[in-house]
């Protein structure tokens, strides 16, 4: 019996696989390739479904594989033609068998005969397609050709000069270096001109420009997010240069290279080495002209199955290593480096490496968002159908990769907001007619890396907000004061109160008034943002804003008291040193801080924490961070001890929330140091009623103070 | 630190030894906390250490210590003297906290000392009398008696569950 399921544990993990390949082979015919190698890809992973149903006997899972296995059969023989149609034909019946395994993993009740239709489908289209074989075919050859592009490599040449002050305002010149490295390929050339003489040199300036020479695949948007933040301040050129120019000029020189120069050039040196092993070499070192789609085909073969615990462990194991390499970085000193430059030497190399070997470790757990991404349009398909509405959904961006565990804790949240953007957002089909919308609705699905975070984004093209109703209804609920003042865009962020929906009817998608509130939590746990942002009568826009990985975050290390907190660096805006008179002191909120155009509230660790209150501190510093949907808080500190990139460990594992507090992590002498959670930070030591709401009501009342 | 050492020796071995031994009894490490001996089952405790601070957290029940670093996790002490209501530990270095795992959850008690191990029988262990409603019951599983003392055995499940909860 156990041996049983043990059986079944590794079926369903080979599924998981399996399923994952059919997906991928899918899209990729969805977008109109029709390589014969995607064909065989597609009928082999439907085949192992099969197979492994037939000896367990999941009869169900059996009998509807069979009959899509049956359909690539024919496809593969060339008797049946594929076409779009059939297509999404494949992609509905790959989510059937997707909801057919889980229920068969989870041991519950799907409803019978739900895949019939869908069975019923694959059947006819094996029988009536092969007439319109010829035809289908001819079209299809042309696109794939057009199609096998955007593999090909791009070459820029950059030039940057970042202003003097750039390190003073936090833009590390070397992060961007690394992120262009990330790219592609990249040669660096540092450009030491404008070096003053020793005497004249201030430490902490930026005397530095450089010439980068970059081949990537990615596209220019991806280059010049990178230098999203300091192109307004910077020299900055990015130059494209045509790969014919390349080839013309610098054919010999190595490293600039497209992938096609170099496999065409170890093709030619595999023919000079001798007729002997010319045969064997062309077979292996074949170029292909889609080498993405290769890789792909390849991909089970290379891949390990390891259990996520494992990784865990991994990833902490490294996190260790990191803190221990501290460690004994404390020990080193001047006497130390001129006694043992040799050792000191070494152990620079060990922070490389042990660097690389945690980048490393970290990117096994990200995964392509394709997984959760590929189940949506089901559920608009399914949606659409409830609602009678008109709704198509695009997807962007799949292959951007994200850690499993937000993948994981991302999919509850976006079933959320396309169910609320198809039931709310879009409008029903006379309504659009009347407005000369399209009648057919359509919500687009983004996913992109910008910076270290992941921008994930909910479009729909339907009424957006009505402002003044949302506010109406925050008033009526109580949520807000009635003469508050409020941006346009704090008013749509009301929708991310707890207790707000203003579904006039409860509808069986949504509207159950917990909606956007609980995604707005479930991001705010993963240590993401999320906003609204809306036209009206044009659509909205729902952003979420997540961190590339949970296990690693920059954070700025301060000593307040006795006590090491770490803030997230993400969240900072401005540290700074107040004078006295700039700081005044409210009945009801506590000191404020004139900050910008506006006065924001200061906290004090000491304070907030209950630790013992040092006495007034004359040079207090005050750390200016954004919380969650655009409110900042001023925090108060005693003292800046760097920037790090600490390791975050979960309170909840052994414990439970800590109000305030986001995780901790281990500082370099073994000691736990906790991770603040900004937002709710600001809402401590806050004794107002409403002091629960994501929007904070005091800075818009402090606005009109001041005014 | 070398009486740690020993004493986690000395749990580990006899945590095997255990195996062998007739199921009717069970082994439970004893501590004190001022004058009185408690004990929790052998089983759940992971290791014994020597205090050397904790991080306080903020916004906590007054008798949770703070976090320290066990190997890599956060782990969250309890001053059991404020648990059971008896005032707030003033430790040094010679006070000692038992790592206890609960399901998955590992938990530090800080004692003043961990005195003994006790090989009991289960009929040895004698219930806690019923009159007495005092909120520290709530948190005992029974009473071992133990060369002419009295050693209270720790309910951890029940200590730390309304500790996780909270």
């Amino acid at each position: 019996m156990l041996e049983l399921d043990q059986f079944r544990h590794v079926y369903f993990q080979e599924c998981e696989d399996l399923l994952g390949s059919l997906e991928v082979q899918l899209m990729a015919l969805q977008e109109g390739a029709e390589a014969d190698d995607v064909i065989q890809e597609t009928f082999r992973a439907i085949h192992s479904i099969k197979g492994g149903a037939g000896a367990l006997q999941f009869k169900r899972i059996g009998a509807f594989a069979h009959n899509f296995e049956a359909l690539f059969d024919k496809i593969r023989s060339g008797e049946t033609a594929l076409n779009p149609g059939l297509v999404t034909l494949s992609l509905n019946a790959f989510d059937m068998l997707a909801d057919l395994i889980a229920a068969e993993q989870s041991g519950s009740e799907i409803e019978p005969g739900i895949e019939d239709h869908i069975s019923e489908a694959l059947q006819e289209a094996i029988g009536n397609q092969q007439k319109s074989a010829r035809e289908d075919r001819a079209d299809k050859g042309m696109e794939v050709s057009s199609a096998s592009k955007p593999g090909a490599q791009t070459h820029y040449q950059i030039s940057f000069r970042p202003p003097p002050d750039s390190m003073q305002r936090g833009n590390e010149p070397l992060y961007l270096i690394r992120a262009l490295k990330a790219l592609g390929r990249l040669s660096v050339k540092a450009d030491l001109d404008d070096i003053p003489p020793l005497e004249e040199i201030d430490p902490q300036a930026v005397y530095l420009a450089w010439n980068f020479e970059l081949e990537t695949s990615a596209g220019p948007d991806a280059v010049s997010e990178i230098f999203e933040f300091v192109a307004d301040d910077s020299d900055l050129s990015v130059t494209v240069v045509n790969e014919a120019d390349i080839s013309d000029e610098d054919q010999i020189a190595p490293g600039d290279r497209t992938l096609d120069d170099r496999q065409s050039a170890e093709e030619a040196r595999d023919s000079e080495t001798g007729s002997g092993s010319r045969g064997a070499a062309k077979s292996t070192a074949k170029p292909s002209p889609d080498s993405d789609e290769t890789n792909s085909r390849y991909f089970g073969a290379t891949s390990v199955r390891v259990d996520l615990d494992r990784v865990d462990r991994l990833v902490n194991m490294v996190g260790e290593l990191v803190i221990a390499y501290s460690t004994v970085l404390q020990h080193v000193d001047d006497r130390l480096r001129t006694t043992h430059p040799q050792l000191v030497h070494e152990l620079s190399q060990f922070l490389q490496h042990t660097q690389t070997l945690q980048d490393s470790v970290m990117a096994i757990r990200a995964q392509p968002v394709r997984s959760i991404f590929a189940r949506m349009p089901r559920l608009v398909r399914d949606l659409a159908e409830k609602t009678g509405k008109g709704v198509r959904l695009k997807t962007k961006g799949e292959a951007t990769e994200i850690d499993k565990t937000v993948i994981e804790k991302l999919s509850d949240p976006l079933v959320h907001m396309i169910r609320n953007a198809v039931d709310h957002g879009i409008e029903p089909l006379e309504e659009r007619q009347a407005l000369g919308k399209p009648p057919e609705g359509t919500i687009t699905l983004s996913a992109e890396q910008v910076g270290g975070r992941i921008i994930i984004r909910v479009r729909d093209d339907g009424r957006g907000i009505d402002r003044e109703r949302m506010r109406q209804v925050a008033v009526d609920k109580n949520l807000i004061a009635p003469d508050a003042t409020l941006s346009e865009e704090e008013i749509e962020n009301l929708i991310f109160l707890p207790g707000f929906s203003t579904a006039r009817t409860v509808s069986d998608i949504s509207g159950r008034g917990v909606g956007m509130d609980v995604v707005h939590q479930n991001i705010q746990k993963l240590g993401g943002r999320v906003s609204m942002r809306s036209e009206p009568g044009r659509g909205s826009t729902i952003t979420l804003a997540l961190p590339l990985t949970l296990a690693v975050m920059d954070g700025m290390i301060v000593r307040s008291g006795d006590f090491v907190y770490v803030i997230p660096l993400a969240n900072i805006i401005q540290s700074l040193s107040p004078r006295p008179e700039e700081i005044g002191t409210l009945p009801d909120t506590g000191d404020v801080l004139r900050f910008r155009d506006q006065y924001v509230k200061l906290v004090d660790l000491n304070d907030a924490f209950g630790a013992d209150s040092a006495a007034a501190n004359d040079n207090q510093l005050v750390i200016i961070v954004e919380a969650d949907a655009g409110g900042v808080v001023g925090i108060v500190v005693e003292e800046i001890l760097g920037q790090e990139q600490v390791v975050i460990k979960s309170l909840e594992e052994n414990f439970s929330h800590v109000r305030g507090i986001a995780g901790a992590t281990i500082m370099g002498d073994g000691r736990v140091a906790l991770i603040l959670d900004v937002t709710a930070i600001g809402k401590l030591g806050s004794k107002r009623p409403n002091a629960g709401a994501a929007i904070e009501p005091e800075k818009a009342e402090l606005q009109e103070l001041s005014a | 630190m070398s009486e740690q050492t020993d004493l986690n020796e000395q749990l580990l071995a006899q945590a095997t030894e255990s195996g062998n031994q007739d199921s009717g009894s069970s082994q439970f490490v004893a501590f004190t906390i001022g004058e009185q001996n408690y004990c929790v089952d052998i089983m759940s405790v992971r290791e014994i250490r020597a205090w050397t601070g904790a991080t306080p957290l903020p916004n906590t029940a007054d008798y949770v210590r703070g976090v320290i670093n066990l190997r890599g996790s956060i782990v969250p002490i309890v001053d059991l003297r404020t648990r059971f209501g008896q005032g707030e530990t003033d430790p040094t270095k010679s006070h000692v906290v038992v790592i206890v795992a609960i399901e998955e959850r590992l938990n530090g008690l800080l004692v003043d000392s961990v005195s003994d191990i006790l090989t009991v029988s289960a009929e040895d262990i004698a219930a806690i009398p019923e009159t007495d409603v005092g909120s520290r019951v709530r948190y005992l599983d029974g009473l071992i008696t133990e060369e002419d003392r009295m050693v209270a055995l720790i309910a951890l499940d029940r200590v730390i569950d309304v500790i996780s909860v909270h």
